[in-house]
């Protein structure tokens, strides 16, 4: 379990993470998103050690990760831009990655470095950016982490890729448990991945809540209603958006799929369907029912 | 989790050590080729020219000798060179080391790893020290053997002096490559830690030398000359730089110059290092790429450059007949400019804190009217009589230490003196940059210890002047000063002293012809005695001789000018000491042409030929000399000396000797 307990960061007059807590439960992935200057990289930076908070505490395991090495042969932070040694090879870096993480697994390495089908003689520098990601990766899964934090990693990746990047981010889920976090601007990117999912927005965190519980909290609906149902008529449920497009009316509703097919039963629909919400969508819903304009949110 | 396993994690920390040193094995290859080439290679090759052609009939033991000489002074140049070589490459590594630190990706990276930040730091620090010390020790550890085959002769001083070489080098990098580290944990660009790594070594310094420039701009009389050694010798961080034992002579009887030097290098790095370490370990991982984190380090960088700029410039401007001030502003805000180039990384700002900089430039004004232009009287001002705790006084290169008693007598003496010469600036500047013979102006150099500073003066006396001639009387009459010139405790134990007669001529400078003499104290104390009764008119008389001993017991080192009136026509031997000189010499070899034209043992002969002769050095002018006539002489006893040449005895040893025009001895003519 990690934990994030009311982490506040400043850089110079700017508040970058305002008292923000998160928790990640062993064996989940979290989305963190947030648009341009949220504040997503510096809590990356927070949560793996590398930028010590003005108030607040990092624990993983119930410890500290702030300067502790047996804490942090744990975690492995993936940054926006991979770092690589100068004029290294993957094989170096492998080399210096064994030295490093106890935990380093060769099987994983020499797997993952035949489905990226890289050369691991060859200099990194010479590598396409999409080929430093996939080495970036590589390294890091190999290192076998207990908590892996991902700066935008799936940038930069082709779709076959980044799907397989995915499939082997679960498949470590699954395996070992291990707890990975994910900070994109782009939510379509780990909707499908995601466990659960928290917005930060100028530093703070607005919410943290399971995807599953989302979608299940969250109906759409098309629907077409007879020509005598008025306005008034939607007023007792608990809509967050309703839109009508000649006859057919687009709804989109707090509460679980039961709850809503009663509530609409009442009102004697021609033709009705519940469509499944992107995770862009809920957060629409979401953010407008408290006020924020989501593409302010995600930029 | 995590801390069961403790024995993992460390083992992954010395993988991770075990790493870097495979990542710098093209490095520790080409230090090892580097010294090796230095120390073995180049070594072995300078052997042959250890072995002159022209020793070769020298005795078994004298060739020996020299050629061990010869060795010795070789490898101390090779501690020299290794010790340069060492110092820049700590400086190239030192560069580039925690080179991580000048970007966010590569914090991130490493910082994110699971080693405590003091780790990273001293794993960079051992390895580079690893790459630095193994391939010199080694190198110097090969040197050894070589040395005892090339040279045949086996000295433990060779290996001793070998190991220095490695010990020394190793020390001077360790010292750089620390500075570079400080430099580097408070800073985020290359340039700006180069920067910083340049004003640690040379800026007190500097700084000290540019306020001594605007001191001595009008010192006509007090002397910045302690200052200088301080500003140059003690403060620069090479060397003889850390021999401050000079400034404490207590400390100084407890252990040797050599060994303050090591350990004042060891203290000053392990200052910088745990400096260094200090500030990395506290260093913000997201001020990476700032130029300067600190904003102290800053300022100091900014405003001691701006001093020093203003100083030099406004120094160059008065040497081309300019306004100093105009100079110096001129080169405050150059430098202001490039300096906030630097700090800010944009030319945008390099008139960034212009308000400072006005303040700055209105302290330095004052600065300069008050020391510069001298508006205090500090050049003319003698501390209070009350203040004066000791001294010292030098009369042209003699020296010696006064007692509180008579520092104190000085102190008003020396108001006086001052006051009684009428000197204006131009006649001192004259005279202490373009002395001349006729003149005959004895400098006087006073320093008065008053506690907490030392006041130093330099004053010029001619032998006119009642009251400086006076001041130069009583100085060389002090019985303080007697013992001290003459080590008058020593002087006569011969068992302990070695004597080395020096004839020459005082205008070069150098000590001429020399033969080192031993069982002839009595000459020696002849000539000290003469040098007593000449006190009177030590102004008047040339210097035709030095003498120097040398003692074996407590390193005492002196030098004698000798002074002989009314003596022979451009400086021959004195007839007084015709007799002494003649009973030092065992032959006499005339060379007319190249060849050889006289040989004599006789001692009569010998006088007559020394009656007539010149010493080398001691002639203004080749047209005062006989043309193709040469004189060598071979000294009786004579052990040691250091220059040969076409003119030598058997042993390697001669002084040589010229007939001026007209004085050719009757018997050769």
């Amino acid at each position: 379990m990690l934990r994030i307990e009311s982490v506040t960061k400043n850089f110079a007059d700017v508040r970058s993470l305002d008292r923000v807590s998160i928790s990640v439960p062993d064996g989940a992935i979290l989305g963190l998103i947030g648009s341009n200057g949220s504040g997503k990289s510096t809590l990356l930076r927070v949560m793996c050690g590398v930028i010590l908070p003005e108030e607040g505490t990092v624990l993983a395991d119930g410890f500290r990760v702030w300067e502790n090495p047996d804490v942090k042969k744990d975690i492995l932070y993936l940054s926006d831009e991979p770092f690589f040694l100068p004029h290294a090879s993957l094989s170096d870096m492998r080399a210096m990655y064994k030295s490093v993480y106890p935990a380093f697994s060769d099987e994983k390495y020499a797997q993952l470095l035949h489905a990226f089908g890289l050369d691991e003689k060859r200099r990194i520098q010479t590598f396409s950016k999409g080929m430093q990601k996939q080495a970036s990766v590589l390294l890091g899964l190999s290192a076998a982490p207990k908590y892996l934090f991902c700066d935008e990693t799936f940038d930069g990746l082709d779709p076959v890729m980044r799907q397989y990047v995915k499939s082997v981010f679960a498949e470590e889920v699954a395996e070992r448990r291990m707890s990975v976090v994910i900070a994109s601007h782009n939510l379509r990117e780990i909707e499908d991945i995601c466990d659960s999912v928290a917005l930060l927005h100028r530093g703070k965190l607005l919410f943290q809540r399971g995807l599953d519980d989302m979608k299940l909290s969250l109906q759409k609906i098309q629907a077409i209603f007879p020509e005598n149902v008025g306005e008034d008529a939607f007023a007792s449920l608990p809509l967050l958006s309703r839109e009508k497009r000649g006859s057919m009316v687009t709804l989109v509703a707090r509460g679980t799929r039961e709850e809503l097919e009663t509530a609409l039963s009442a009102l004697h629909p021609t033709f009705c369907e519940f469509i499944p919400l992107t995770l862009e969508e809920i957060f629409i819903s979401e953010m407008g029912d408290k006020g924020y304009d989501f593409a302010e949110l995600i930029g | 989790m995590t801390l069961q396993n403790s024995s993992a994690d460390r083992s992954s920390r010395a993988g991770y050590f075990f790493f870097l040193l495979r990542q710098n094995w093209p490095t520790i290859v080409t230090n090892a080729i580097i010294f090796l080439l230095l120390n073995v290679v180049f070594l072995a090759m300078m052997y042959a020219t250890m072995v002159p052609d022209t020793i070769r009939n020298w005795s078994a033991e004298m060739a020996g000798e020299q050629i061990t000489r010869n060795v010795r002074s070789m490898l101390d140049g090779m501690a020299v060179a290794n010790t340069v070589i060492a110092s820049l490459l700590a400086v190239l590594w030192g560069g580039t080391a925690l080179s991580y630190l000048n970007n966010k990706v590569g914090v991130n990276f490493y910082h994110a790893l699971p080693r405590r930040r003091e780790i990273l730091f001293l794993e960079e620090a051992a390895v580079k020290f690893i790459c630095l010390a193994v391939p010199l020790l080694f190198s110097c550890l090969i040197a050894i053997p070589v040395t005892g085959a090339m040279v045949g002769k086996w000295a433990s001083g060779y290996a001793v002096q070998l190991l220095l070489c490695a010990g020394y080098g190793t020390l001077y990098f360790a010292l750089y490559f620390s500075i570079m580290l400080f430099a580097a944990s408070f800073t985020g660009t290359g340039f700006a830690r180069i920067l910083t790594a340049g004003y640690t070594v040379f800026m007190p310094s500097g700084v000290l030398g540019c306020i001594i420039l605007v001191l001595s701009m009008n010192a006509n009389h007090r002397s910045y000359d302690g200052l200088y050694e301080l500003a140059l010798r003690i403060l620069l961080p090479y060397r003889t730089i850390f021999t401050v034992t000079e400034l404490d002579e207590k400390l100084n009887e407890k252990l040797s110059d050599t060994a303050w030097e090591i350990a004042l290098t060891i203290g000053l790095t392990v200052v910088f290092f745990a400096v260094g370490l200090l500030i990395y370990r506290r260093r913000k991982s997201e001020l990476s790429g700032t130029p300067v984190l600190l904003p102290v380090a800053s300022g100091i960088i900014k405003y001691t450059g701006i001093f020093c700029a203003a100083v030099l410039m406004g120094t160059i401007f008065k040497l081309l007949d300019g306004w100093f001030l105009l100079g110096a502003a001129i080169g405050a805000l150059l430098a202001l400019m490039v300096i906030n180039t630097i700090l800010t990384k944009s030319a945008k700002q390099m008139f960034a804190g212009w308000k400072g900089f006005l303040i700055f430039i209105a302290v330095f004004i004052v600065f300069y009217l008050v020391f510069g232009l001298d508006l205090v009287g500090l050049d003319t001002h003698v501390p209070s009589s009350a203040l004066v705790r000791g001294g010292r006084v030098a009369v042209d290169g003699t020296n010696y230490t006064m007692t509180n008693k008579e520092a104190d007598r000085f102190a008003k003496d020396l108001e006086i003196c001052l006051e009684t010469t009428d000197w204006d600036e131009d006649d001192v500047r004259e005279y202490y940059y373009y002395p001349t013979e006729d003149e005959n102006r004895i400098w006087l150099y006073i320093d008065l210890d008053c506690g907490l500073f030392e006041a130093g003066y330099r004053l010029s006396v001619s032998p006119a002047d009642d009251a400086g001639a006076a001041l130069v009387r009583d100085i060389l009459y002090l019985e303080d000063f007697e013992r001290a010139y003459f080590k008058t405790d020593a002087k006569w134990d011969q068992a302990q002293l070695d004597y080395t007669l020096w004839l020459g001529s005082p205008y070069d400078g150098v000590k001429g012809e020399e033969a080192l003499i031993t069982g002839k104290p009595e000459i020696i104390g002849r000539m000290i005695e003469s040098f007593r009764a000449d006190r009177e008119s030590f102004f008047q008389t040339p210097v035709i001789a030095w003498i120097q001993y040398d003692s074996v017991y407590n390193n005492a080192y002196r030098d004698y000018d000798y002074y002989i009136n009314g003596s022979f026509p451009c400086y021959g031997i004195g007839d007084e000491f015709l007799d002494d000189v003649a009973a030092m010499v065992e032959s006499a070899t005339i060379y007319h042409n190249d060849e050889v034209c006289y040989v004599t043992t006789d001692r009569a002969r010998i006088r007559e030929i020394l009656s007539s002769a010149v010493l080398q050095d001691s002639y203004s002018s080749f047209t005062m000399l006989e043309p193709g006539w040469i004189l060598t002489l071979d000294f009786v006893g004579v052990e040691e000396g250091y220059r040969y040449s076409e003119y030598m005895d058997k042993y390697g040893y001669a002084v040589r000797g010229f007939f001026l025009q007209g004085k050719l001895p009757a018997f050769l003519q």
